[in-house]
């Protein structure tokens, strides 16, 4: 008992410490191997972060995913009122997404009453919820994949709009597929390298689609309807048996191989006896379309963002695909379909500058020719659009995948337009015949016979825009001309009324009368020189002879002001002195060399100019000069003028006193 | 014109009828009839020169001072044989307005021996005067026509060496007008016609039966240099009863004048023109 008693003491003292001791530094070592990351983490492509608890290693003092991942963000998006919840959860292994994955997008709006629940105030919501469970193998989609679209009011589920279950193989579909909605119910197969295989099921309320494939070649696409069963053969989708299979290209089921598939025209075989309605058939076709479309790209696209590349460690998933035949294009057809596009646009473009523009649609009322092209074009616009949207179709990448030589009479059938152009016209029913171009016809080389088309239209519409410009020009002309004689003999007129003293409470000083002979004469010559002038000239003419009238206003203007003015100067330059012995007041001169050098040296020159001798070319001028060497004047009274008085004492003449004077103007040119 | 000599001869009748109702207050001034003897004398000849001056001191009041030469016949020298007078007259003038003028000064007048070489008489002998006269301008559109009241009050002696001291009043009334000839206006460079004419009333123990002291009629032409200078020219006929006796003395007055006006203020002090365009 005692050795016993011994031996646990010992062991309590010695090997239990040392067991303990030994316990802690091994749970130290794993906690430095294996470290957990909780904070604010940025998925790629966003600028918002949310918060991110994973779980990592540091090797080599880089940061290794390893463990639990999980991701989760709230946005309130203010301007719609919602909140906006993003989700991820799964494992890494090696910075390698492995294992089940979790992805959710919850977009709520909150609903009803708040509730205060313990310390929360809790909203019931409304919106959609998007999920994908998701298994990865190395970063690569394998496995089974669901994608579901979720509603919720009230905070319930109360609806599922969307569900597809796809199986994955090396990041590509693989296996079987099936998905749909309350309104139609998917199921296919792929094969193994993720092309469209066996029969793809589309249950439509009253109708069952069957899109049979062969190894992603299309083989029969059919559609039945109560009894009778509806088949579309596509002139190029489908393949022959004499379709070698180098011709054959894949393409991925994207919104592109749908486009192919609407565009290329088809043959609808129906039971005999049973009605076609094709319009159905084609709405079931395209609500088909539309959700295989986006059931494939549920699972890894979102709102055209790659759901899974957000994160690091993700191999992009491999569409599924199908087999189409390609048409190459050779070099004459590229060149050719890109230049009936353009062709086409341009004229395109013309006929609708003709429609927008507002003289055209003024003087088809005056002009019968415009009225005429008016209804031309009428008959090009619908053509060439169709020419455009066509030309687009062809020149698009898919149209690769489509034979252009036979769709093409598809899209131009019966469109040569009707020669006999029908037109009104000042109140009359006009008729006219229009040489447009001759009718499409099919044949191997489409595209020289659409370009020749294209192209005698476009010199066409080219040629009817020339002459209407032509046209537009003349009625401009005529009707600026219109106008600019309408100011011309208004102004004109306003000369003729103020020197002839016709315009009332303005009368005539002597200025007026002196040069009133002068300028009535001036402008009634000048009317009738006017008058005799071409309408090239008259409008050349118009602006002159409008500035001259103008100048003719402002000379009476001029002259009305000049008595006033000349007073002015006069009582500037007069002092009054009240004599004691006469009791009057008497004036005198005041710097009587410079107002006489005015009155007598320089005055008489401008009232030359602007009262005997008018010229209207030049009379703003001297108008211009008079104010000068009249504001001059009225300067130079308050001014020390002792040395200008004493050279013009010295002056030897007029001419030279009136020089010395307009000389002191200042910046005289 | 019809309106001036009506205004004219209503003023020298009620300046008469005034002049009369003073004599007839005074005890010793009577008029007595016209003495039958009374003969008009033989004309006297003169030459008055005449330098007005009027200077402008401030807004309505001005300075005049007036130098008067006068020379008389001597000698068989018409107009200009002998010194006559030296007038020296000064005043303080007021001027209201346009049409009113009043001034009150005083003269001294130097009075040249009629007789020159005669020892028994006094070369020089002086006269002061106070003297106060009230003008009234009346403008018309072509022409001014002025009446003045002038008044005088005067201390004369006579050459004779120990004469006594004779105080005389003066009443004088005078109407002249100043025509344009080649002008509307009396501005420089006006040529003007200046007829007047002044009745001179007098009164003093000297004077008896000799009230009207004399009465001047001068037509005479003028001439406006500038507002400062002018210049005046004519023949004047005067006559009037001498105290000594019945007598009517008779003159002819070769007047000259010449008058000038200067404005002595400060410039700031002048009134500015109004320019009514500024």
């Amino acid at each position: 008992m005692i050795v016993l008693g011994y031996c646990c003491k010992w062991f309590s003292r010695t090997i239990l410490p040392v067991v303990f001791i030994q316990l802690l530094f091994s749970w130290e070592l794993r906690a430095q191997n294996k470290s957990e990351y909780e904070g604010a983490y940025t998925l790629k492509g966003d600028s918002i972060p949310g918060k991110c608890v994973y779980e990592f290693e540091l090797i080599n003092g880089d940061t290794v995913k390893q463990g639990r991942f999980s991701y989760n963000r709230t946005l309130s998006v203010k301007q719609e009122s919602r909140f906006e919840a993003v989700e991820f959860k799964g494992d890494y292994a090696g910075n390698s997404k492995t294992g089940n994955w979790v992805y959710g997008l919850k977009s709520f709006t909150p609903v009803n009453e708040p509730l205060v629940n313990d310390y929360s105030v809790v909203y019931e919501a409304r919106g959609t919820e998007k999920s994908i469970q998701a298994e990865f193998d190395n970063d690569r989609a394998s496995g089974e994949w669901i994608s579901r679209e979720l509603k919720v009011d009230s905070g319930q589920v109360v609806d599922t709009l969307f569900t597809a279950k796809a199986n994955f193989l090396n990041g590509g579909f693989a296996g079987g597929f099936e998905g749909g909605n309350a309104q139609l119910k998917m199921t296919g197969q792929f094969s193994s390298e993720g092309l469209l295989n066996g029969i793809w099921s589309f249950e439509h309320e009253n109708c069952i689609e069957e899109r049979e494939f062969d190894n992603g070649v299309m083989i029969q696409h059919r559609f039945k309807v109560d009894n009778n069963t509806y088949e579309l053969n596509y002139i190029s989708v489908t393949t022959e048996d004499s379709v070698s299979e180098n011709r054959l290209r894949e393409v991925e089921v994207s919104r592109d191989y749908f486009k192919i598939l609407t565009s290329d025209r088809f043959r609808l075989n129906v039971n005999e006896g049973s009605e076609k309605n094709t319009d159905r058939i084609l709405s079931w076709r395209q609500l088909s379309n539309e959700n295989l479309s986006a059931a494939l790209q549920s699972f890894q696209m979102e709102s055209g963002r790659a759901i899974w590349n957000q994160l690091p460690g993700s191999d992009s998933i491999q569409n599924p695909r199908v087999k189409l035949i390609l048409y190459p294009y050779d070099n004459q057809e590229q060149e050719h379909l890109k230049s009936i596009e353009r062709k086409a646009e341009a004229s395109l473009k013309t006929i609708r500058e003709f429609y927008e523009d507002a003289q055209v649609d003024i003087s088809r009322h005056s002009y019968e020719d415009i009225a005429y092209y008016f209804a031309v074009f009428k008959r090009y616009k619908p053509i060439l659009e169709k020419v455009v949207e066509v030309a687009g179709k062809f020149n698009s990448k898919s149209f690769r995948f489509i034979n252009r030589a036979i769709v093409f009479p598809e899209f131009f059938n019966d469109d040569q337009p009707e020669s006999e152009i029908q037109f009104e016209f000042d109140d009359q029913k006009m008729q006219r015949e229009h040489d447009f171009p001759d009718a499409l016809k099919s044949d191997a080389a489409y595209h020289n016979e659409w370009l020749e088309f294209t192209s005698s239209a476009a010199e066409d519409v080219s040629r009817i825009n020339a002459e209407v410009d032509k046209i537009l020009e003349k009625y401009k002309k005529e009707k600026r001309l219109k106008e600019v004689e309408e100011k011309l003999v208004k102004a004109g007129d306003t000369v003729l009324a103020l020197y002839k003293g016709e315009i009332e409470g303005v009368e005539l000083n002597n200025y007026h009368k002196q040069a009133a002979e002068k300028v009535i004469l001036f402008v009634e010559n000048t009317y009738r020189n006017y008058g005799m002038e071409s309408t090239e000239n008259r409008l050349k003419s118009a602006d002159s002879i409008m500035t001259c009238f103008k100048n003719l206003v402002n000379l009476f203007r001029a002259q009305d002001k000049l008595p006033g003015q000349l007073n002015r100067l006069d009582e500037l330059y007069t002092r009054t002195v009240w004599n004691p012995y006469t009791m009057t007041d008497m004036e005198e001169r005041l710097k009587e060399r410079i107002y006489n050098a005015f009155e007598k040296d320089v005055l008489p020159g401008f009232l030359n100019r602007l009262v005997t001798e008018v010229n209207c070319y030049e009379v703003s001028r001297d108008i211009n000069e008079f104010e000068k060497i009249y504001r001059l004047m009225v300067k130079l009274r308050e001014q020390d003028t002792k040395d200008t008085e004493r050279q013009l004492k010295k002056a030897s003449g007029s001419k030279e006193r009136a020089e010395l004077l307009l000389n002191l103007i200042p910046n005289r040119q | 014109m019809e309106r001036v000599i009506r205004g004219t001869a209503v003023f020298i009748f009620a300046f008469c009828w005034a002049m009369n109702g003073f004599s007839q207050k005074t005890s010793d001034l009577t008029i007595a009839p016209q003495s039958p003897s009374s003969q008009f004398e033989t004309p006297e000849t003169f030459t008055w020169l005449g330098n007005y001056g009027t200077f402008r001191i401030a807004e309505d009041f001005f300075v005049t001072g007036e130098l008067h030469i006068r020379r008389t016949e001597h000698d068989g020298v018409d107009y200009v044989g002998r010194q006559a007078q030296i007038y020296n007259r000064w005043g303080v003038k007021w001027n209201p307005n346009k049409n009113f003028q009043a001034t009150l000064g005083g003269v001294l007048r130097l009075d040249f021996t009629p007789d020159p070489g005669n020892d028994d008489l006094n070369y020089l002998i002086l006269e002061p005067r106070i003297w106060h006269e009230y003008l009234f301008a009346q403008p018309f559109a072509r022409m001014m026509v002025y009446h003045r009241l002038r008044f005088e009050h005067r201390w004369s002696s006579n050459h004779v060496p120990g004469s006594d001291w004779n105080y005389r009043n003066r009443f004088r009334y005078m109407v002249m007008m100043k025509i344009p000839l080649n002008n509307t206006k009396l501005t420089p460079g006006t040529v003007y016609f200046y007829p007047s004419a002044e009745l001179i009333m007098q009164s003093g123990k000297i004077v008896k039966n000799s009230p009207m002291e004399d009465l001047r009629l001068l037509p005479a032409l003028g001439y406006i240099y500038n507002p400062r200078i002018s210049f005046s020219a004519g023949m004047m006929y005067t006559t009037g009863q001498r105290v000594q006796n019945d007598m009517f003395r008779t003159r002819w007055v070769a007047r000259f004048n010449t008058y000038i006006s200067l404005d002595f203020r400060k410039p700031e002090n002048k009134i500015p023109e109004v320019n009514i365009l500024d």
